[in-house]
């Protein structure tokens, strides 16, 4: 534990830039997608396991927390394979390395493009159902 | 000796090659089901629309089951690979990690049982 806090602190303190926040997010990315995912799947299997309950979860899934967390959870997934994608491009064409810094950036620009229309269109249907703003 | 020969390191770890391997190939796969997934389920419908009927519907078709069995064998699979490198960096006590490891590997294999049988046994309506 005390390593752990070390780590995180050593994570604070060293100043990587762009880098280190590409590999951050990537990191916190995927393992806030891995939490919904294990969350996903005993929701979706209520259907066969407990059918009665099923509603149960998708009535929680359309509260306010969860409805700002399924956001997040579709930003994080499009930013998770992008910057999964310009990894791959970079290990098959070393010599780009020295753009790399313009990588990262227009990785970090492409996911707030692409995730700029998934954000409205979903933020629209939480803010139509749960009636906010009125 | 002044040159040095580019020498394959002796006792590779194959599974490792083969983990990193499956990271790529699946993360590439990943892509277009996972996006699809989320643009039909989360961005066109959504939440708001989807109940026990619509589930009973999408699964209707056995083209739909096969692709969220996708969904739950390869996402699930590279998630627990990630989550592996993950206690690696943060656990250096080798007891811990293992045993992190292996609750890990428990939640997942349950995971992977409960979403399967799901799939197959379909939606059982109250």
């Amino acid at each position: 534990m005390a390593t752990l806090v070390s780590t995180l602190r050593g994570a604070l303190r060293y100043r990587g830039k762009e880098g280190q926040a590409a590999w951050a997010g990537h990191r916190l990315a995927g393992l806030g997608t891995l939490l919904f995912f294990v969350l996903h799947v005993v929701d979706t299997s209520t259907v066969y396991f407990l059918p009665e309950h099923y509603e149960t979860f998708i009535f929680i899934y359309r509260s306010l927390p969860f409805q700002v967390g399924e956001i997040l959870l579709v930003v994080s997934v499009i930013y998770h394979a992008l910057n999964g994608f310009r990894i791959i491009l970079l290990d098959w064409r070393p010599e780009w390395w020295q753009y790399q810094r313009g990588f990262t950036l227009g990785t970090f620009a492409l996911t707030a493009l692409l995730s700029a229309p998934a954000v409205v269109i979903m933020g629209g249907h939480a803010i139509e159902n749960l009636g906010l703003f009125r | 000796m002044a040159t040095q020969a580019r020498t394959r390191p002796t006792g590779i770890n194959r599974f490792e090659t083969l983990a990193w391997q499956y990271m790529r190939w699946s993360g590439v796969l990943l892509v277009p089901l996972v996006l699809g997934h989320l643009a039909i389920m989360h961005i066109i419908n959504s939440v708001y629309l989807i109940d026990i009927d619509f589930v009973a519907a999408r699964w209707s078709l056995l083209g739909w089951r096969i692709y969220d069995a996708g969904l739950l064998w390869f996402a699930g699979l590279h998630g627990l690979n990630g989550l592996r490198y993950v206690i690696d960096d943060y656990f250096p006590n080798p007891d811990l990690r293992r045993g992190l490891k292996v609750v890990a590997l428990i939640v997942f294999a349950f995971i992977f049982v409960l979403g399967s049988v799901a799939l197959i046994g379909g939606v059982r309506q109250p």
